[in-house]
């Protein structure tokens, strides 16, 4: 089979994997938004576009200082980085696919058609042992086709720029067809995230073994749309060189008529740093960084219907992630510790965000807290790097989210000391769980005891829609009050107030007794007073608890007991 | 008719008022701070009223044990009455003065005999203890089996309890792990045991509802038990039939009292809370 750029690669060594790596990183960054915008819930959650180009970037760093030739040991030391920089499930997913590569690379010194095929049936078959119920129309399936590819093409060809061509192609396909595989996806109109962005590290790879760039945004532009255009470089430089003049992170997109494109870039860019204005005359998207959010939306407005308008408090976002990089031995530790008079038998690593939230752990036994949750998932290293904190040797880990419970399992297997994770799935859950701890049991007692406690309560959130979407019979546009009652989305309100009371009513409070409500970093104390007072007069027979959480992006968390 | 020998407790021991008649039981008020006010705990605050102020009051009550010079006079009275023999049984040393308050009185008094026992009990867990003596007394048992059975009995006695909240035993500072706990952000009710002169944490729930299953529990894994009340510093009714019911499933064959806890034991524990006393069965 011909290779239309001319040239044949036949073997690739360290040296030439790792350029390929770099690239790798650098496309799916550009592609981080896209991947981010592909969330089943329209809920700032999970972010899986961020947690794969933080994972890459780990493994990227481990090998970006070695000058390394043999194939072999260079990617175990990348499966290594990717292992310790794991975000998210998705981060640590990827991280088993590298995993499993190194495996299959068998220590050859270069990699040919024949070891890339051996190589990624090994890393989809570690991918699949890294999943304790693996489910199809998930990076998982992509990742198995891409081994199916790599097979067939290999007994076709030597030249590797064929294989990788093939590798995206079927890559492409393979995550087109993830909606019909994964009703869940289909329901919500998109296709895998993880897939996604697998394909996209693909396509990295084989850009630059083409010699094409990788970091330009002009080549994505041609073969993408809008999403592109939100310039996810600019956020990852964003989050390195934070300005603190210009805290909040604007997006909105325009729509009109003969919209004058360089007068707005003009206003926009004046406004802030990091300003990016592109489109026509139709439709024009806006990515600005500023200190009021609310400039640059109204001067969009004067020239079209603004829509798609996603502001963000960069600060959050800029202490999880200077936290990754201090992490990495380049500052104090982010994590928050708290000396013990005398090492506990069993300390406990909390993962959450907000600084009620932590107060509220810390108060109630939380040897460490770990910054992040449900966006900024923390990374394996974070959380290992938490456990290692503790004073003792027995060690139990609260990840308080689903996102965020892989990266808790790899840290508690790599780690020396004895750790157990309790698969807490929420706040509430977590601290219903730590109320159990029981100093005087073993810490598989505990754990049993613990996620039986964290069972009995019922969690219920409220946050605002990311998109429009149409799920469990509900019409949500963008921006409304959405309800998720044991992560099931459930209520469309108006607004925050309106979601938290249809979610009681929907609750069955006969078998319970005590509401709290965290309330999160853009309520104020007084808004939540009134919620809590118009609460107490709906139910008399309940008992309220109101608690300033100071959680980021869910306005109130409700434990129902 | 007179007896030789007399039994002398504290107002920590929460001992019915019956039983303190039937065995003539003397009881040595402690003193109680409350509003600016000082009371003698002597039987006169009536519990729900006491109870009530307890949440209600800004400045949270005080107490203080009675000096020696008072102990000496408790002493002198029952000497006066014929005694020859005194046992005081005082509240736990570890969290109270009254035990060496009764120590160095006896050293000051020679009227009669006087043999103090550190019960390292609180409430009925004490209370208990009282009653035992004084029914060994009257039943004619010489001194020496009554405080050998004492100092046997003081090892099977426990307190259990649910506290509405750990505040007003933090306040107190009679119990360290307390005293230095971080105030808690969430309504947190700590389930404790009380074992000689020691105050444990069991556990932490969040529902008087789990309050009771924790006790409950607690309870059937120390049986058999010759002795169990009930003891509370104002829940509500339901709650309390709930408990009774439940405990009671566990010790069909015993009478299990409900007793309102005094002002002295409440104010270290504060008000709404659930809890037990009860003695194990001696093992033959």
């Amino acid at each position: 089979m011909g290779n239309p750029d001319g040239d044949v690669v036949r073997a690739l060594d360290g040296h030439r994997f790792k350029t390929m790596i770099s690239a790798a990183l650098a496309w799916l960054r550009q592609y981080q938004e896209e991947v981010n915008a592909l969330n089943v819930f329209p809920v700032p959650d999970g972010d899986t576009g961020t947690n794969m180009t933080l994972t890459m970037n780990s493994a990227w760093e481990e090998i970006a200082p070695l000058d390394e030739s043999h194939m072999g040991r260079l990617t175990l030391k990348l499966a290594h980085g990717a292992l310790m920089g794991a975000r998210g499930n998705s981060g640590v997913i990827l991280s088993q696919i590298w995993r499993g590569l190194a495996h299959g690379v068998d220590g050859d010194a270069t990699l040919t058609a024949d070891t890339l095929a051996r190589a990624m049936r090994a890393a989809s078959d570690t991918a699949y042992k890294g999943v304790v119920k693996p489910v199809e129309g998930t990076i998982l399936t992509v990742v198995r086709e891409l081994a199916d590819e790599a097979e067939d093409v290999a007994a076709e060809t030597d030249d590797l720029i064929v294989v990788f061509d093939r590798l995206v192609r079927r890559g492409k396909l393979s995550v087109a067809r993830t909606p019909s595989l994964l009703p869940v996806l289909r329901q919500a109109g998109v296709v895998d995230s993880g897939g996604q962005g697998l394909y996209r590290i693909f396509e990295g790879m084989l850009r630059d073994l083409r010699g094409l760039s990788t970091t330009s945004s002009d080549e994505a532009a041609q073969s993408d749309r809008t999403e592109r255009d939100l310039g996810m470089d600019a956020e990852t430089h964003d989050a390195l060189e934070f300005d603190s003049r210009y805290p909040y992170d604007v997006q909105f997109m325009i729509v009109g008529q003969d919209l004058d494109v360089e007068r707005l870039r003009d206003g926009i860019t004046n406004m802030g740093d990091s300003a990016l204005t592109v489109g026509d005359e139709s439709a024009v998207k806006v990515h600005v960084h500023v200190a009021d959010p609310g400039k640059p939306i109204s001067l969009g407005a004067e020239f079209g219907s603004v829509s798609d308008v996603v502001v963000e408090d960069m600060r959050v976002q800029y202490e999880a992630y200077s936290a990754s990089r201090r992490q990495a031995g380049q500052g104090p530790s982010p994590v928050h510790l708290l000396v013990p008079e005398e090492a506990p038998a069993i300390s406990v690593v909390v993962v959450c965000s907000g600084e009620g939230l932590s107060n509220v752990f810390r108060s109630l036994g939380a040897t460490v807290i770990v910054e992040g949750g449900q966006t900024m998932n923390p990374s394996t290293a974070q959380i290992l790097d938490a456990v290692g904190q503790t004073a003792s040797d027995q060690v139990l880990i609260l990840p308080n989210n689903k996102n965020v419970l892989m990266a808790s399992e790899q840290a508690a297997e790599v780690s020396e000391k004895h750790v157990v994770v309790v698969p807490t799935r929420s706040i509430p859950q977590g601290v219903s769980a730590l109320l159990a701890l029981d100093q005087g049991s073993s810490l598989e007692d505990n754990a049993v005891a613990m996620i039986e406690s964290a069972q009995e309560v019922l969690t219920a959130e409220v946050t605002w829609a990311t998109r429009n979407v149409q799920i469990n019979g509900l019409r949500v546009r963008e921006g409304d009050a959405i309800g998720l009652l044991e992560d099931e989305l459930i209520v469309d309100a108006q607004s925050l107030d309106e979601a938290v009371h249809w979610l009681l009513a929907e609750s069955d409070l006969d078998s319970h007794e005590l509401i709290t409500l965290y309330y999160g970093d853009s309520i104020s104390e007084a808004e939540a007073q009134e919620l809590l007072e118009a609460l107490t007069e709906a139910y008399p027979e309940l008992e309220f608890e109101l608690v300033a959480g100071g959680q980021p992006h869910y306005p109130y968390i409700i434990s129902i007991e | 008719m007179v007896q030789r020998i007399r039994v002398l407790t504290d107002s920590v021991a929460d001992v019915p008022r019956d039983l303190l008649q039937r065995y003539q039981i003397r009881v040595l008020p402690v003193y109680l701070m409350l509003d600016g006010q000082t009371y003698l705990d002597d039987g006169g605050l009536e519990p729900d009223w006491f109870y009530q102020e307890l949440a209600r009051v800004q400045v949270p009550p005080t107490t203080a044990a009675p000096s020696p010079k008072e102990y000496v006079g408790a002493y002198e009275a029952l000497a006066a009455e014929g005694a020859e023999e005194i046992i005081v049984l005082c509240a736990a040393s570890t969290v109270s003065s009254l035990y060496d308050h009764a120590v160095l009185a006896s050293q000051e008094f020679d009227g009669a005999r006087v043999h103090v026992v550190d019960t390292l009990q609180v409430t009925m867990g004490m209370g208990w203890m009282v009653v035992e003596a004084a029914h060994l007394v009257a039943a004619g048992r010489p001194i020496a089996e009554v405080l050998s059975s004492l100092h046997a009995m003081r090892a099977r006695t426990r307190v259990y309890g649910v506290l509405d909240s750990v505040d007003y035993l933090r306040r107190s500072g009679r119990v360290g792990w307390a005293a230095s706990s971080v105030a808690d952000l969430l309504q947190i009710r700590p389930v404790i045991a009380f074992e000689q002169g020691e105050a444990k944490l069991q556990g932490r729930v969040r529902l008087s509802r789990r309050g009771v299953r924790a006790l409950v529990k607690l309870v059937g894994a120390v049986q058999p038990v010759s002795h169990v009340a009930i003891l509370h510093s104002g829940v509500d009714d339901q709650l309390l039939d709930e408990f009774q019911t439940a405990i009671g499933a566990l010790v069909p064959d015993l009478e299990t009292p409900i007793i309102s806890v005094g002002g002295i034991f409440a104010t270290h524990v504060g008000p709404r809370c659930l809890g037990v006393a009860l003695v194990r069965t001696a093992s033959i």
